[in-house]
């Protein structure tokens, strides 16, 4: 694995808001076939390197490689059709649509099926996370089954990495317990997959790998067993009370 | 679907039995309906536009002045109406389509206003003011051919709102509407869509504007660019219902007609009522008609079920 | 309603050059700087009221203008029945507009302020329409005048005569706009309305009455209308249609200056009434002064937008 060149380069990416530097100068590589653990506590800048991967911002300074292509002027849409797709922690549905219509836009636009083909691939995607009420409207569903869906939809428009932000967050044991599994699936899939999780089993449970960051920078990174015994990543998590 | 299709066909129906009044009538109304048909579709993508009026006014200059001064084919030169409209859609969309809400809405204004001027003050080419006639009208006004006129153009219009809601199109559209971000996390080209369709709804505002000057053979700068073609079809889609076809379908014959009652019965002030149904809509009716017969529906159908229940 | 602070090496340059700009204009084209500043003066008189509602309240009012068609005539009805110079009679005018603002604030604007831009938009564009039409009814389209000695008042520099009278309208917009100031800095109920425009629902939790805030600045921006109604009358015809281009020369301005930036609606006034003066100056092109406005109006949207600030 170590041989193949990386699925995602990252090199010195820096994303300011005005004075505040959300994410400072980082790099990194994610392996193909990997799980990666990104940790950090709140406004460690996670969310804000997700979206400057994806695509929904533009880095104030750095390149960023996927497959060995550079894709930093690249658009969302773009990224998302050449294979990085993601979940939105804060979960973003199309109000106006069912669950399944709304992992048929992916199907249809990021994946680039016609209708007939899209609606198919949304149906194998959303038995394959679980989604059983697929015409419902989205002001009946669950958080698990909006939860479900934002994987469904970063699914269907079949990426090579995805980035799962805090998918675990709000659920119980049990339904915690389902989605590792269904993580899990999804690696074994062949997808790359970037996991944002506060929840430390998770990370324990599912990550070949790890990457701690704090205020934009990366303090630690290394398997879960070497940075959960870091001083860094002990101290910035307990000025955090975690 | 079948309601639509119901109305098609009394559209074909009518002017075997209608006289030349009903059918001017309904003329203005199809034209309305075109329109307003149009404007939907652009909302149908969360931008609100006010530039109808300016659209549809430059596809009633190109077509009027083909006419005039190349000797063209009216009826061609209602296509060349759309074809003008759709190229200067096409130019202006690379610079305003990254606007959204107030500041689209105000800039599409903004550019029927400059229309307007350019067309008032090109007084060699565009007759100034006064603007410009044509020796004839369309059919020489034949009101039973000009009807069938309209009468396609708005069918044109029906079946591309209906291509919108039946083809990835609508996913498209919806999404962008919902959100944005979704959207193009999920490998949507917003721009790309939204330039579609304002190219496309321009088209037809200049189709619209074409069949306009030429059913009169008369184009100037306050009948081309006139504020009721904006306002209007407006009022009639809220009054119907938006975001579909069949509510701009609905709202336009509802209000075309009453409008036209009220232009008969109160020659003076009948725009005040106007007003006022547009005031009354928007605080009592914001999902219009369309709106409120589905939330009846609703309503009788959970009791329906209720009933049944209980037995 | 923050003062925008503007970058260090801008705040030097652009004042610099307007100054340079205004000197060189001055000395080739005298009377477009006089005329240009007194109908710029007009143009922020009327849009700091405007700017007022968009920014603390959130509502684009269409109907901005036609209150000012609305004030003039009232001013001068009263003019006619009691003789009443059209400048005392602001002092009725006004508050008889913050009267007017205020009811119609409570019986149709607080009812939309959570409801889609569409709808605000449309509401205001209604109660536009039902003003216009109504003053159409009443008085007639014919343009009505008021005849007082002192507006036909006029200087002289090198043998070039203009009207000072329009003096009157910079004085009525620094005058506005140093009261506006004084009351939104130093007052309490200013410094509320200030809070809420900048956050209104952290405001609601500090327990301001925003519902109070939004109406009393809606009736206050009605009722400064009023100001410029009475002061328009005695140097200018009204018709029903008179106000109603200042509503998109008010946004204009607004969207000049940057929301909440009243001093630099003036300084944006200046320019607009400047650049139109000069356009109309031009031999055979006066027609075109229009493109100014509507072309700055379009460029300082899209160039705001691109910075990737909204105003």
């Amino acid at each position: 694995m170590k041989n193949e060149p990386p699925i995602l380069t990252v090199e010195k990416l820096i994303k300011r808001f005005g004075g505040l530097v959300a994410v400072d100068n980082l790099s990194f590589t994610v392996q193909q076939g990997e799980v990666l653990g990104v940790i950090g506590p709140n406004g460690a800048g996670k969310t804000t390197l997700t979206n400057v991967v994806s695509g929904l911002y533009r880095p104030s300074e750095g390149r960023i490689f996927f497959q060995g292509k550079d894709v930093t002027e690249l658009d969302a849409h773009q990224r998302c059709r050449l294979g990085i797709s993601r979940t939105f922690q804060l979960m973003r549905p199309i109000r106006e649509f069912t669950i399944l219509e709304n992992v048929m836009v992916s199907a249809l636009f990021g994946k680039g099926l016609d209708l007939k083909s899209a609606q198919n691939r949304a149906r194998e995607v959303c038995e394959f996370v679980g989604l059983k009420r697929l015409k419902i409207p989205i002001e009946s569903a669950t958080v698990l089954e909006l939860k479900k869906m934002e994987i469904a939809r970063a699914l269907a428009s079949g990426p090579q990495l995805v980035f799962l932000d805090e998918v675990m967050a709000g659920l119980n044991v049990d339904e915690t317990n389902e989605m590792i599994e269904t993580v899990k699936k999804i690696n074994a899939s062949g997808v790359t997959v970037i996991v944002i999780e506060h929840v430390m089993n998770v990370i324990k449970e599912l990550t070949h790998r790890v990457i701690v960051l704090d205020r934009g920078r990366i303090i630690a990174e290394g398997s879960y067993e070497e940075v959960s015994h870091q001083p860094e990543v002990i101290s910035a998590y307990l000025g955090e009370e975690e | 679907m079948l309601i639509i299709l119901a109305v098609v066909a009394l559209g074909f129906l009518f002017p075997l039995y209608a006289g030349p009044y009903p059918l001017h009538v309904m003329t203005t109304v199809l034209t309305y309906m075109a329109l307003g048909l149009s404007w939907d579709m652009m909302l149908r993508t969360g931008q609100l536009s006010f530039g109808t009026a300016g659209f549809f006014g430059l596809g009633s200059y190109a077509a009027l002045l083909t006419t005039l001064y190349l000797g063209l084919n009216p009826l061609a030169s209602i296509f060349v109406g759309g074809v003008f409209a759709a190229i200067v859609a096409f130019a202006l969309g690379y610079a305003i389509l990254r606007l959204r809400e107030i500041y689209f809405a105000i800039t599409t204004l903004a550019l029927a206003g400059v229309f307007t001027v350019v067309a008032r003050n090109l007084h060699d080419f565009t007759g100034g003011p006064e603007g410009k006639i044509l020796p004839s009208a369309i059919f020489n006004g034949d009101p039973t051919k000009v009807y069938w006129l309209t009468f396609s153009v708005a069918l044109g219009s029906i079946l591309v709102s209906e291509l919108f809601q039946r083809t990835r199109i609508r996913f498209a559209i919806t999404a962008i509407r919902n959100d944005e971000i979704t959207a193009k996390s999920s490998g949507i080209d917003i721009f790309k869509y939204l330039l579609f369709v304002f190219v496309i709804t321009s088209a037809i505002q200049g189709v619209v504007g074409g069949a306009y000057a030429q059913q009169y053979g008369f184009v100037s700068p306050e009948s081309a660019f006139s504020t009721n073609f904006l306002l209007l079809p407006i009022a009639m889609c809220l009054a119907g219902g938006i975001y579909s076809t069949l509510g701009p379908v609905i709202g336009s014959v509802i209000l075309g007609v009453l409008s036209e009652y009220l232009k008969l019965r109160f020659p003076y002030g009948h725009l005040i009522i106007y007003g006022v149904i547009i005031v009354a809509i928007v605080l009592f009716m914001p999902h219009g008609i369309l709106g409120m017969l589905k939330k009846i529906a609703q309503k009788t159908r959970t009791e329906v079920g209720g009933n049944e229940n209980e037995k | 309603m923050a003062e925008t602070k503007t970058h260090g090496r801008h705040q030097f340059t652009l004042p610099l050059l307007a100054i340079v700009a205004l000197i060189l204009i001055f000395i080739f084209k005298p009377y477009a700087v006089i005329y240009g500043v007194q109908r710029g003066s007009l143009y922020a008189l009327i849009a700091m009221p405007l700017a007022l509602t968009l920014g603390i309240v959130g509502i684009l009012n269409l109907a901005h203008g036609d209150f000012l068609t609305l004030g003039a005539y009232i001013a001068y009805w009263i003019f006619n029945s009691t003789g009443l110079d059209p400048l005392l009679s602001i002092f009725a005018v006004a508050p008889l507009l913050f009267v007017v603002g205020a009811g119609l604030y409570k019986i149709t604007v607080s009812k939309v302020l959570r409801a889609p831009l569409l709808n605000q938009l449309l509401l205001t564009f209604g109660i536009a329409m039902i003003l216009e039409e109504v003053i159409n009814l009443i008085w007639t389209s014919r343009p009505r005048n008021v005849y007082v000695n002192y507006a036909s008042a006029s200087a002289s520099i090198g043998g070039f005569r203009f009207g000072t009278y329009e003096f009157s309208y910079l004085l009525a917009a620094v005058g506005v706009l140093v009261l506006l100031r004084l009351f939104l800095k130093h007052t309490r109920l200013g410094k509320a309305a200030f809070a809420v425009g900048q956050n209104p629902k952290g405001a609601k939790i500090v327990g301001i009455n925003v519902e109070m805030i939004y109406l009393l600045i809606f009736s206050i921006s009605v009722g400064i209308v009023g100001i410029a109604a009475g002061l328009t009358l005695p140097r200018m015809s009204i018709f029903p249609l008179f106000g109603s281009p200042f509503t998109l020369k008010s946004f204009c301005l607004a969207a000049m200056a940057g929301l909440g930036n009243l001093t630099g609606i003036l300084w944006s006034g200046l320019a607009l009434g400047i650049g139109e003066a000069l356009v109309q100056s031009i031999e055979g092109y006066s027609g075109w002064s229009d493109i100014v406005f509507f072309g700055v109006l379009i460029a300082v949207i899209t160039i705001r937008s691109y910075r990737g600030s909204y105003v």
